[in-house]
Parts: C-alpha cells; sequence; structure tokens
C-alpha cells in the first residue's frame, strides 16, 4: 500500500523558535509550526479533534513546545460552544456561530494536548466593543466562521461581558484582534494585512510584537532567557538564509522576476523565504537588510512551500496581484492547500474556497490524519471499493478528556431531530461503543459517536446493536446508502445493517404493567405502606398468588423467545454456512 | 497489553459479582434498590441500563454489583429465585439473573481481538448470500419486536384481569363491610331470627 505511506507522513516542520524552558532547558518552546502544509501560529485559533465528539473543539494556541523526547504538545484555550454551556446560558439563544472563551481558573480553562490533535485552523473573531479590541470589518465578519465577545468563567461558572486583562496567563491583547497587525488571526486574514503593514513602517510593529511576546514568556514562568530567545531567532533566521540560498534556484528563478515586479509595485522590499522547496534569490540577499521580513517571510514561505511545482506561480502571482482584495487573496490562500493534497495524492476531495465550512475544513484533516489506512484518504464519496482490512484504533484519539461529562441521552435527541441517528444491528453483541466506531470510521470513512444497546433479557445474542450518532445528516443518509447498496462484511458473516435512528420518545411515561394500585383507603391489605418499600412475599398473601401468575407468564415468554433466538441462530447458521469466506 | 489484559480480567471480576435485574418499575431508583437488597448482601454499586430502543417497554433494567460472586449467586437463586420478590409495587415480582458482559456499557474492549472488515465485490458470490444475511437479520429484528409487543399485550391482559379482579373483591368487602357498619346486618339477623356475628 504505497498510499499508505504517502499519507502516514504528514508534513510536518517547526518555523520559528522562541525560547527553551524546563529544568534543564530541554523544552525547546516554538513561536509558529508548519502543520500538514498549514502554518499555525501563536494564538491561532484551531480546530482540535476528539473522538467521540460530533464536533471538533476549538481552542487558541498559547503555547507551542517539544519535549525532549520529540513529543510536540500545544496548549489550548478553549472556547466553549453554546451548547456545551447550555446550562448557563439559560433561555437566551445564541447565534450558533457565537463561542465564548473560557476563563477564569479551573477544569476546562486550557489544557495541553499533542499537537497533532490540531485538525485545522479556525478563523474566530473577536466582536467584543472593548475599546482594547480592533473592530472587525463587514468583510472579516462575513469570512468568520465564529465569533466571540464573552466569556465564561469555568470557575464560578458564569458568563460575563468582560474580557479580563488576563486569561490563562495570556494578555488580553492576544486575545483581541491585532490593531493593524492580524498576524494571530487566520491564514485567511492575513494576507490584506500584510499589505498595510508594508505600507506603514511595519517594522515598528514587528518590534512591538516581539518585546511583548518576550514579557509575556517571563510572565508565564516558564522562565525563558530573553537573550537566548533573541539569538535563538536570529540563529534561526540565519539558518534559514544559508540554506535557502543553496537550494532549488532553478524552480524559483522562474517566479522571482513577477514575484519582484508586483512587489516592487507596491511597495518594494518584500522579501521571501522558503523552507524547502525554492528561495528567492535576490530578495533573500536583501533580507538581512531588513527587520520588516517577519511577517511577509512567513506568509509567503507558507504559500509556496505548500504549492508545489508549477503551481506555484499561479498561486504566487494570483495571491500577490489579488493582494488587499480579500475575496480573491482568500481564494489564493486556499488553493495551494487543495493542490498540495492532491499533488501529495492523499485525497481526492473537492475543497471549495470556502471556509465556513467548518467541518468540511476539520474532516480533511481528519481524513489525512488517519495513519494506518490509505483507504480513508482516497476516496471520500461514494465509489466503494472492495478490500478487506484489519479494524484497528481510530486515529487521533488524543487526550482531553476533560469534556466527557456530556449526556449521551441529549445528543440521542438532538441527532434524532436532526437526522443524524443511525441503528446498526448485526453486529458482535461483545462489541464495545469504541469497537463500533472504529469500524465505521473504517469501513464508511466517517467519523461518528456510537453507543452499543446494552443487553437486557430479551436482546437477541445474534446481533448487536448500536446506535450511531454521525457529524451531519448527509453523512448519516450516505453512511445508509452504503450499507443498502453495499455489502460490509464484519467478521463471522455478518454484514453490516443500519437504518434511520427512529426511537419514539417517551413523552408521556407509559404505565408499568403489573402492579396495581388502590384508591380505596380502606382496603383490607394496607398496599400503599407495603408498595414503598420491597419485600419477599410469603404463600400466605394474596400477592403472593398474582405474583405467581407472573412467574407463570414470564416463564413462558421465556421461553418463547429462547426458541425464537434458537431458530434464527439455525437459519443464520444455514445462511452463513453457505457464504464462501468468513 | 498486559494491562489491557489485567483490566479485562479485573472487569469480568465485577461481572460475576454483579446482579441484573428486570422488570423493575420505572420508580425504582438507586436508593429504592439498595435499600431492597442491602438486607441480603452488600451493595457497591447500582447502575440501570437505559432503554434506547423500545420506549412501550417501560420496565427498567439495572445492574447490581454486591460484594462477591457467592453473594450474587446467593442472592439470585436463594431470595429473589424462589420467592416473588417485590420493588416498589406489587404483585409483579422483580426477576435476577447473573449479568454478562455485554449489559456493561463500560466494558473494556476484549483483549487481543482483531475485527476485520471487507466490503463485498458485488461480483462475489458471497455478496448474495451476505445480502440475504442482511435481509435476515432485518428479519429477524423484526420478529424479536412483534415478539415483544406480543408479550408485552400479554403483561397488560394479566394487569388487567389481576387489576378487575381485586376491584371485584375489594367491592365485595366494602359492601359487606358497609352492612355491617350501617346495621342493616344486624336488622336482616333479627328479623330472619338468625344469631348475627358479634363485630
Amino acid at each position: 500500500m504505497g498510499e499508505a505511506d504517502q499519507s502516514e507522513k504528514l508534513e510536518f516542520k517547526w518555523c520559528k523558535k522562541r525560547g527553551v524552558g524546563g529544568k534543564n532547558k530541554e523544552v525547546q518552546f516554538y513561536e509558529s509550526f508548519n502543520f500538514d502544509g498549514v502554518e499555525y501560529t501563536l494564538y491561532d485559533s484551531v480546530y482540535l479533534y476528539k473522538e467521540s465528539e460530533p464536533e471538533p473543539f476549538i481552542g487558541k494556541l498559547i503555547k507551542i513546545w517539544e519535549n525532549p523526547d520529540k513529543s510536540k504538545r500545544v496548549k489550548v484555550l478553549w472556547f466553549f460552544r453554546p451548547c456545551e454551556i447550555q446550562n448557563y446560558l439559560g433561555a437566551e439563544r445564541v447565534p450558533e456561530n457565537e463561542l465564548f472563551l473560557a476563563s477564569g481558573e479551573g477544569k476546562g480553562l486550557a489544557n495541553v494536548n499533542p499537537l497533532e490533535a490540531i485538525a485545522g485552523k479556525c478563523n474566530v473573531i473577536c466582536i467584543s466593543k472593548d475599546e482594547r479590541n480592533s473592530q472587525p470589518s463587514d468583510e472579516e465578519l462575513h469570512m468568520a466562521e465564529f465569533v466571540f465577545s464573552r466569556t465564561f468563567d469555568v470557575g464560578q461558572l458564569k458568563i460575563s461581558d468582560e474580557i479580563n486583562d488576563r486569561i490563562a496567563g495570556i494578555e488580553a491583547k492576544f486575545i483581541f484582534n491585532k490593531a493593524g497587525s492580524h498576524k494571530f488571526e487566520g491564514i485567511v486574514k492575513e494576507n490584506p494585512i500584510i499589505i498595510e503593514d508594508k505600507k506603514e513602517d511595519s517594522r515598528n510593529v514587528v518590534v512591538t510584537d516581539e518585546s511583548t511576546i518576550s514579557t509575556k514568556l517571563i510572565s508565564t514562568d516558564e522562565r525563558r532567557d530573553m537573550e537566548e530567545h533573541e539569538k535563538c531567532e536570529d540563529g534561526l533566521r540565519d539558518a534559514c538564509l544559508d540554506s535557502k540560498l543553496a537550494k532549488d534556484r532553478s524552480s524559483s528563478k522562474q517566479i522571482s522576476p513577477r514575484i519582484k515586479a508586483d512587489l516592487d509595485g507596491s511597495k518594494g522590499k518584500f522579501a521571501v523565504g522558503l523552507d524547502n522547496k525554492a528561495g528567492v534569490e535576490e530578495q533573500v540577499r536583501s533580507l538581512e537588510d531588513l527587520d520588516d521580513v517577519e511577517r511577509p517571510l512567513k506568509k509567503v514561505k507558507l504559500h509556496v512551500s505548500t504549492s508545489k511545482g508549477k503551481e506555484k506561480d499561479n498561486v504566487m502571482v494570483s495571491k500577490t496581484k489579488n493582494d488587499g482584495k480579500e475575496k480573491a487573496s482568500r481564494e489564493a490562500s486556499i488553493t495551494p492547500r487543495s493542490k498540495s493534497l492532491h499533488l501529495s495524492g492523499s485525497v481526492e476531495r473537492d475543497i471549495q474556497p470556502s471556509t465556513k465550512k467548518s467541518q468540511q475544513k476539520w474532516r480533511l484533516s481528519n481524513a489525512k490524519l488517519a495513519k494506518p489506512s490509505a483507504k480513508n484518504t482516497v476516496s471520500e464519496e461514494d465509489n466503494v471499493d472492495y478490500w478487506t482490512k484489519e479494524v484497528t484504533r481510530r486515529p487521533d484519539d488524543n487526550k482531553n478528556k476533560w469534556f466527557t461529562n456530556f449526556p449521551w441521552e441529549e445528543r440521542v435527541v438532538d441527532a434524532q431531530k436532526r437526522g443524524m441517528l443511525v441503528l446498526l444491528w448485526n453486529l458482535d453483541p461483545s462489541y464495545t461503543s469504541m469497537e463500533v466506531e472504529d469500524i465505521v470510521w473504517h469501513g464508511l470513512k466517517l467519523n461518528c459517536t456510537a453507543k452499543m444497546i446494552q443487553r437486557t433479557a430479551i436482546s437477541s445474542p445474534h446481533s448487536g446493536e448500536a446506535y450511531v450518532i454521525f457529524k451531519t445528516k448527509e453523512a448519516a443518509e450516505r453512511a445508509l446508502k452504503k450499507l443498502d447498496e453495499g455489502c460490509l462484511l464484519l467478521p463471522n458473516g455478518r454484514p453490516l445493517v443500519g437504518c434511520i435512528g427512529d426511537r419514539s420518545f417517551p413523552g408521556k411515561q407509559r404505565t408499568f404493567h403489573g402492579h396495581l394500585v388502590f384508591a380505596s383507603p380502606r382496603h383490607p391489605h394496607n398496599r400503599e405502606k407495603e408498595a414503598a418499600s420491597s419485600h419477599c412475599s410469603q404463600p400466605n398473601t394474596v400477592e403472593f398468588e398474582l405474583a405467581i401468575d407472573w412467574f407463570l407468564l414470564q416463564e413462558r415468554w421465556d421461553r418463547a423467545w429462547q426458541l425464537l433466538f434458537k431458530q434464527q441462530g439455525e437459519e443464520l447458521r444455514k445462511l452463513r454456512g453457505s457464504l464462501k469466506c468468513k | 497489553m498486559d494491562s489491557t489484559a489485567e483490566e479485562y480480567a479485573a472487569f469480568m471480576e465485577r461481572v460475576k459479582r454483579t446482579i441484573y435485574l428486570d422488570n423493575l418499575s420505572p420508580q425504582v431508583n438507586e436508593s429504592i434498590l439498595r435499600k431492597a437488597l442491602d438486607q441480603y448482601g452488600t451493595v457497591k454499586g447500582v447502575q440501570f441500563i437505559p432503554n434506547y430502543t423500545e420506549s412501550k417497554f417501560t420496565a427498567r433494567c439495572a445492574l447490581v454489583e454486591v460484594e462477591s460472586p457467592q453473594q450474587a449467586q446467593m442472592i439470585i437463586e436463594e431470595v429473589i429465585g424462589s420467592y416473588p420478590f417485590m420493588i416498589l409495587g406489587m404483585p409483579r415480582p422483580v426477576r435476577a439473573r447473573p449479568a454478562e458482559v455485554e449489559m456493561f456499557d463500560d466494558r473494556p474492549v476484549k483483549p487481543g481481538r482483531k475485527i476485520k472488515i471487507r466490503w463485498v465485490d458485488p461480483n462475489d458470490p458471497d455478496f448474495q448470500i451476505a445480502q440475504k444475511l442482511k435481509r435476515l437479520a432485518q428479519k429477524h429484528a423484526a420478529e424479536a419486536s412483534f415478539m415483544l409487543k406480543q408479550q408485552l399485550a400479554e403483561e397488560e391482559k394479566l394487569a388487567k384481569q389481576q387489576s378487575d379482579a381485586l376491584k371485584a373483591n375489594n367491592e365485595k368487602y366494602t359492601l359487606i363491610e358497609g352492612v355491617m357498619a350501617d346495621g342493616s346486618a344486624r336488622l336482616l339477623a333479627s328479623y330472619y331470627n338468625v344469631k348475627a356475628l358479634e363485630d
């Protein structure tokens, strides 16, 4: 499986270093990294995928580092979705795309996750009227996937309109939209801003950023040595340049004049640095003279490194030409992603230049994170191909378990209303919910939350049932269609069967048969009193005889069930016997 | 691997000392259940099995963990098994069975199990059989659902029958009581010249 190998190697690269920390300074902190063709910077908002949750979590990266054992970690300050804090919102109706920033102190504020749990960037804009916040433009608002203006105190469990000066050790200015420089906002927004920067004195901006970051560093007990931090950065920059000069000039030459032309037109000294693929020589040379390279450098780097081969020129050119026009630049900034995907052969999916669909984006990254199977990444739509494979653990089983108490019952109700609930059966009854999720993931290439229905005395021993909540109605329908038309064979000759989950909800409590109620208080047997407790009935009482009737009935039905299951088992055995391949 | 095997073994121990109870009234809650069984053993945990599929089927099921497998066996066989044991309502007794692995929601994955799945090619002869198996599974589910409906209908019938009989008895008692109370019994006795019962 050649494809599997390819998809296993998720592109990853550290970009900008910060200081070191830890006891022996063995922990390296970073300001940015490139993961799977997307550059993430400190304070970006990202999607984090957690298995068994229908929606990805959203959080802000507030710390990025690599441990001595090379494991990569990010500290994430969480956003809450309105549904997660429903209880505290009361009757208020909140727009679906409003988020609440975690604040205060306590569980759910922020935590450390493996970097690989990041599923994609998320464009979150602060719409707080606070004067510290630079107000977003209409266009920005329109493009934002989510907005926030309020916080949710995880300690006091209160929603507040205020954004404190410090949240989880982070200064408020990193939480608000950055004035003039949207460095810390999503990729989509960066483009136009860069131009502004260039027109103004972007050097100042950079310096401010640096200093604020440094103060923050010191304040967040990582005891980072500021000097060292700067040295690191310088070192990195130099190293970066050296390698750039040496690399792959042929391809860069094609671009460089064009870029240069464009850039010169707008303001000139704009340096392009590329980390591995191409370097633009002339401009790189001039880099050393410039201090304002930082942001543009990063920006362009991202684009070029994600787009490969010939696409490069197009992308670059379209990007630079369309600078200032947000819409166009948005397309440009998206295109390289999809192209690089195509090129690396990992996902055949049309990525529309719309970032609104968070789910799409999110699933996309998920699909690519799929390590064990090439299949999830190859065909997403209905072109089923026929294969056998072993079900392994779904990837990305990340560790953030702090939100485990989401009541399943509520989610089922909600999912059914939205048509996302599917009942699967003919499963081996001994499967666990987790295994069902894995099966759905591998078999249908869909993420879901599953719950095996617990066996009772009247459950069939031949067929296990599970409720599965898919992310969307479409996903549920697609899954059902595939299961209906195709044939997903589980071990022991069990083709998976599914239907729309149509549990009828107990609107009113139906009566439970068999417990008699007596209205008359004068009844010889004082039932009210007795009914309140439990007891073993003795043979000399009225209820004993009545109970014997129940025993009889129960016994008869037990027999009937046994017979039914036996007969069903027989039928199944016969039919399975004719299967060629078990 | 060792740790998962250990975890599974620990879980199996738990299964062995757990009792499955059903035919419980929907009003039964954990504390009632604890109280009901505490006289026979030490209840360590109670879990209700949520009823997702058949909301018509309102009897509840629960898993009750007691201290030891022996205790569980004793309760199943000697207490609930030999006398009608009633909790929060009469006369329908609750039923107890040893718990099974599949009844637990939090069961761990069986260690070492491998699941292989396969999309069957429509040209494969197995495809037809698999399709048949699917239909069979659907048929079986329908059968079970029908059966359950029948069972519930019978339960309802029995309940109604008993309730009617009791109501009739109740009326008789009230009637007799009334006759004694308002003195008509004594009047009649003296009229027919028989000795009235002293009450």
